[in-house]
């Protein structure tokens, strides 16, 4: 089990190191963010001024070993913008996201699995053609047109909800729905089939002949070994809505990460993209190794595999 | 006779508050985060509009182009056009509490130049402040600038000289406190910004709503729907489809004005443009000829932007419609010119172009291509991220041609002219000594009248030997509900909200 542990923790770190070495490359390979900074009559004198002060001056491989060096210490360095760390810009912003990420979550769940376990207790109903219809719909609609929809039909003419912004419950609503709708389709199919081959599994049959009443066999036997495969699923999935919620943030005007990362992107402020997306990359991959270690501990197979 | 004094005293404090109380909550939508709220640190127009809500400056620019004064009564000038004794204005008080006088003049000077700061270099044009009493202050040039002054409203903010020392720039920048209409209130990173009137604000009658709250919306369709619902009362950076949209609408009104941002192809007669056939002065008006600018406006910018003879556009100082007057679109002229210049059968160059760096930029560049290839120039387009085009000093990145911009908030055109013109300069690519000495004068001709000469001449000379092909500059479109009153945008997209009230 340790030996397990510490491999997969030995490949976590790879994976995390490979990760910062890749956006480091592509970040500076792509320019000088120092014109884009200050502003175009700016004199010679003050753009080196300017990057001596920001460190742009040390070659690459200095600039990451620094860079390497103060993320082990937990300092991920400054924004060129705002000129303040990097760590605490993502604190910042971190609670927004989170909270966008848990209401698209809970509403994915709160849909997707009443409709695939309908769906999968009756296939060929209504309600496992819907549960069907959802899905696919979910695997196809973007979810920044369904954003600007959702905006334009709720808040624009209808006014029932905020257009942008976090204010209230209220306008947790239309942005989680966006963020939220592939993933609900995503778990509706899995939650679906899944029910469809536990139903028909040999403990099941078991169940009803021993004469227990249907209901009985799902909430006792059904729902429970549909919920583990679920549960890993969701586990990735809020990865996945960390740091993929930009288009919705941008969209809702939301101030999370999302936002924070589509204004850095835009005025090259690669000290915080690079921050940015070694913090989401070190989230997912310990969700994941976490998530391993779980199953190692309950499935002893996965352990020696 | 007491009481008739009471009562005309009574009614007197009745009018006066009845008339100066500033009511009602004004939102405005901001394309960005605004990245700092002190001024010299503040990179783009999204952080300088929010930032003025706050802080004067010792002059002002009125909304007819006039400079008045503002923290300064008045202001002498010295013979030789390098000092500047500014006479302040007493009983001013900043938002902190602190007293305005000749110290935070030093004060801003001296924050201001912080080599850390994005806009030094417009303080260190100043080379001593001097202290001559507690309301008088002399401020040095090292030669006469004929736009110090503009420069001095349009940049210097007050800022509290014990305040500021005590919290640092950063600290600062965290709770800024300054002389003007508003005052900070808090401030939610990346989601909004709140101010509220300043009580004790030394213009009597301003501003005229309680509170302003301005709100991040990055994207545009979002800012549309925002001003639709009346979440927001003013919206802005809008196209002309969306505002299409609001021609209707009885509760918006949009509004349109001609933005001081010149769009321009580069010619290169350094670097990369040596030894191309740009040198020949035929072959640089052939290609302002023969590109189909009429044709861009219309078909990409359906038809909102304005065609550009030069370098001086409407609304700057000097600039007169009849004598600028664009080239036409004459393909059969720029083939005559170039036969002339020993190109009957045109050559090939190559052109950069910064991918989405402007609105439709990528379709202008590739029009360009396309009306010059009827001429037989055939271009190579160098498409590049904006952070590579703009990587290099004397745009080193790309070809001896490259299409971009240059805006101007200060009602001329001279900063683009330092900026592109003089040798040396970042993102000079043509060095011309008449051009360079013109722009010399130009800077230190104090009297309006007499540069507005000087840039009629400058127009003349780019204008017959251009180093550039002058495109054209953008209409921009903003919204703003009905009940806003008083809302005056300018030029360079500054607006100043101290004079915007709420109707009910």
């Amino acid at each position: 089990m340790i030996g397990f542990a510490l491999r997969r923790g030995a490949e976590s770190l790879l994976l995390l190191l490979g990760a910062l070495l890749l956006v480091f490359l592509m970040v500076r390979l792509t320019g000088d963010p120092v014109s884009l900074i200050l502003p175009m009559d700016a004199p010679m004198a003050q753009r080196e001024a300017f990057r001596q002060t920001m460190g742009l001056n040390e070659p690459l491989y200095r600039q990451l070993a620094g860079f390497i060096g103060g993320a082990l210490h937990g300092d991920l360095g400054q924004s060129l913008r705002f000129r303040q760390d990097n760590l605490e810009l993502i604190w910042q912003r971190l609670p927004a996201t989170v909270e966008l990420a848990l209401a698209a979550l809970l509403f994915a769940v709160l849909v997707a699995v009443p409709l695939g376990v309908l769906g999968g207790m009756n296939p060929g109903s209504l309600a496992d053609r819907m549960a069907r219809g959802v899905g696919l719909l979910g695997q196809t609609i973007p979810s920044f047109w369904l954003g600007m929809l959702l905006i334009l039909l709720f808040a624009v003419e209808l006014r029932w909800l905020p257009s942008f912004g976090r204010d209230s419950l209220a306008s947790l609503v239309l942005p989680a729905i966006a963020l939220g709708f592939s993933g609900m389709g995503q778990l509706v199919r899995l939650t679906r089939s899944v029910v469809l081959e536990v139903r028909s599994s040999d403990f099941i049959r078991t169940a009803y002949s021993k004469g227990l009443r249907a209901s009985g066999v799902s909430f006792r036997h059904i729902l429970p070994n549909v919920a583990i495969p679920i549960i890993s699923v969701l586990g990735i999935q809020f990865t996945y809505l960390l740091g993929g919620s930009i288009y919705i943030e941008v969209v809702f005007a939301w101030p999370g990460l999302g936002t924070l990362l589509e204004g850095a992107i835009r005025d090259s402020d690669f000290p915080l993209v690079q921050a940015m997306t070694i913090f989401i990359a070190f989230i997912a991959i310990s969700i994941h190794y976490l998530t391993d270690l779980c199953y190692s501990l309950i499935d002893p197979r996965i352990r020696t595999g | 006779m007491i009481r008739a004094f009471l009562t005309s005293l009574a009614a007197l404090i009745l009018l006066a508050t009845a008339i100066a109380q500033p009511s009602g909550t004004l939102v405005v939508s901001l394309a960005s985060d605004p990245v700092s709220l002190f001024l010299p640190r503040a990179p783009d127009r999204t952080a300088a509009n929010v930032s003025w809500s706050l802080y004067d400056s010792l002059v002002w620019i009125d909304d007819e182009g006039e400079l008045v004064p503002a923290l300064a009564e008045r202001w002498e000038v010295s013979a030789d056009g390098t000092a500047y004794t500014f006479h302040l204005r007493r009983g001013v008080v900043f938002h902190n509490g602190e007293p305005f006088n000749a110290e935070s003049v030093l004060a801003t000077w001296q924050t201001g130049k912080d080599p850390s700061n994005d806009y030094a270099s417009i303080y260190a044009q100043v080379n001593s402040v001097e202290i001559l009493d507690a309301y008088t202050v002399l401020l040095t040039t090292p030669e006469p600038s004929a736009v110090f002054l503009t420069q001095l409203a349009m940049n210097w903010a007050m800022v509290p000289p014990s305040y500021i020392r005590e919290v640092g720039i950063d600290g600062f920048e965290r709770r800024p406190i300054g002389t003007g209409p508003f005052r900070f209130v808090s401030r939610t990173a990346g989601d909004r910004v709140v101010l509220e009137a300043n009580p004790d604000y030394w213009r009597a009658g301003l501003p005229k709503v309680e509170r302003l709250i301005f709100r991040v919306i990055p994207d545009a369709s979002t800012r549309l729907a925002a001003i639709r619902t009346g979440e927001v009362h003013i919206a802005n950076r809008l196209t002309a489809d969306q505002v299409a949209i609001l021609a209707n609408n009885p509760e918006v009104e949009v509004v349109t004005y001609l933005n001081d941002r010149v769009f321009y192809v580069g010619f290169k007669n350094i670097g990369a443009g040596v030894g191309t056939p740009l040198a020949d002065v035929r072959v640089r008006q052939a290609l302002n000829y023969a590109t189909n600018r009429p044709g861009i406006v219309q078909a990409i910018f359906g038809g909102h932007a304005n065609l550009i003879a030069g370098f001086i556009v409407e609304g700057n100082l000097g600039f007169d419609s009849e004598l600028m007057q664009p080239r036409p679109y004459d393909p059969e002229r720029a083939r005559a010119l170039l036969a002339e210049a020993g190109y009957p059968d045109g050559f090939e160059i190559a052109m950069g172009c910064p991918t989405d760096g402007y609105v439709n930029i990528n379709e202008v560049c590739l029009a360009i291509q396309r009306s010059l290839a009827q001429v037989g120039v055939e271009v190579r387009l160098e498409f590049m991220t904006t952070n590579r085009f703009w990587s290099e000093p004397h745009y080193g990145a790309v070809g001896p041609m490259y299409v971009d911009s240059w805006s101007s908030a200060i009602g001329e055109a001279l900063p683009r002219l330092q900026g592109a013109l003089l040798p040396g300069n970042y993102y000079n690519t043509w060095e011309d000594a008449r051009l360079t000495a013109l722009i010399r004068q130009i800077e230190r001709t104090v009297d309006r009248d007499e540069r507005a000469a000087l840039y009629q001449e400058m127009h003349r000379l780019m204008f017959e030997e251009p180093p550039f092909i002058y495109l054209y500059q953008l209409t921009i479109f903003e919204a703003i509900r009905s009940n806003v009153e008083g809302y005056a945008p300018r030029a360079a997209e500054e607006y100043f909200l101290k004079s915007v009230s709420l109707r009910d």
